[in-house]
């Protein structure tokens, strides 16, 4: 969700931490990795935010796609790069949508669930995202 | 966020719900994505680090918990100082409306209303 990065070990850090800070009021409703999954989300979704606004603030809405992909993306294939260029590209609602769904797997009841939205929600930010990844990701596919 | 390399090739998830043509395109590119991108972004010894954060809990504390419990540390003897200064001026007008002999409501010595009358408010004098 986050695209590659030294953000993503602190955030990895914090979810494990809040969790076992947590850990009293967890009360087995839903499964570890969901709520794990969850609190990841959230996280996520909040550097997102903070980092769009510094972004638009320092850089300019029409580079921000590329700004986002400065850290942690220089080890990677081209490939890997025009993906994450894609992914920065979606809002930061549908990124955490592809990311449940069709990257973690879950249902679409699922997603909306730990997202705290509708099941409808759920299926038509996947279907605005996919209809923007789709063009740009279809050249990559079977490489 | 772990990513399940058992996903790739499966055409459904665990409810049953199949992947369209679209959503399995875009899966097979972003599964193998997400999963270099996790291995360039994780250092070493996560579980160390996290044993070690758990350990020292509240040590490093955002300036916005700092600010909020030094509010809540102001506010008891702020808000009994406000109780205390607002019952001292309540006694005093209802003592003073009391005094005077003025013809008000409860809630106008309470208060500390003068009393206004129909006359008064015509009256066009200086005061």
């Amino acid at each position: 969700m986050l695209g590659p990065g030294g953000i993503v070990d602190d955030v990895l850090q914090d979810v494990f931490v809040q969790f076992y800070n947590s850990l009293q009021s967890f009360r087995g409703d839903s499964s570890v990795k969901t709520y794990l999954n969850r609190i990841a989300v959230n996280k996520s979704l909040d550097i997102l935010r903070r980092r769009k606004r510094s972004l638009k603030r320092f850089v300019g809405l029409d580079d921000t796609h590329e700004a986002e992909l400065v850290d942690g993306s220089s080890s990677l294939p081209d490939l890997d790069r025009t993906v994450w260029k894609a992914i920065a590209g979606l809002s930061e609602n549908q990124r955490a949508v592809v990311t449940l769904r069709l990257v973690e797997g879950y249902s679409t009841e699922e997603t909306a669930e730990m997202l705290g939205i509708k099941y409808g929600t759920v299926l038509s930010r996947l279907n605005r995202a996919c209809n923007n990844l789709k063009e740009v990701l279809r050249p990559l596919q079977g490489e | 966020m772990g990513i399940d390399k058992g996903h790739l090739g499966n055409n459904g998830d665990r409810k049953g719900e199949s992947f369209d043509e679209i959503e399995m395109g875009i899966r097979e590119v972003l599964i193998p994505a997400a999963t270099r991108a996790a291995e360039v972004s994780v250092r070493p010894f996560l579980a160390d680090r996290v044993l070690k954060a758990v350990k020292t809990p509240n040590v490093v504390r955002s300036g916005a918990d700092v600010w909020f419990d030094s509010l809540f540390a102001w506010f008891r003897p702020v808000a009994l100082a406000s109780l205390i200064l607002i019952a001292v001026l309540v006694s005093y007008n209802v003592k003073s409306a009391a005094e005077y002999d003025l013809s008000v409501s409860l809630s106008e010595s309470v208060l500390g209303l003068p009393p206004v009358t129909l006359e008064t408010a015509y009256e066009l004098t200086d005061e």
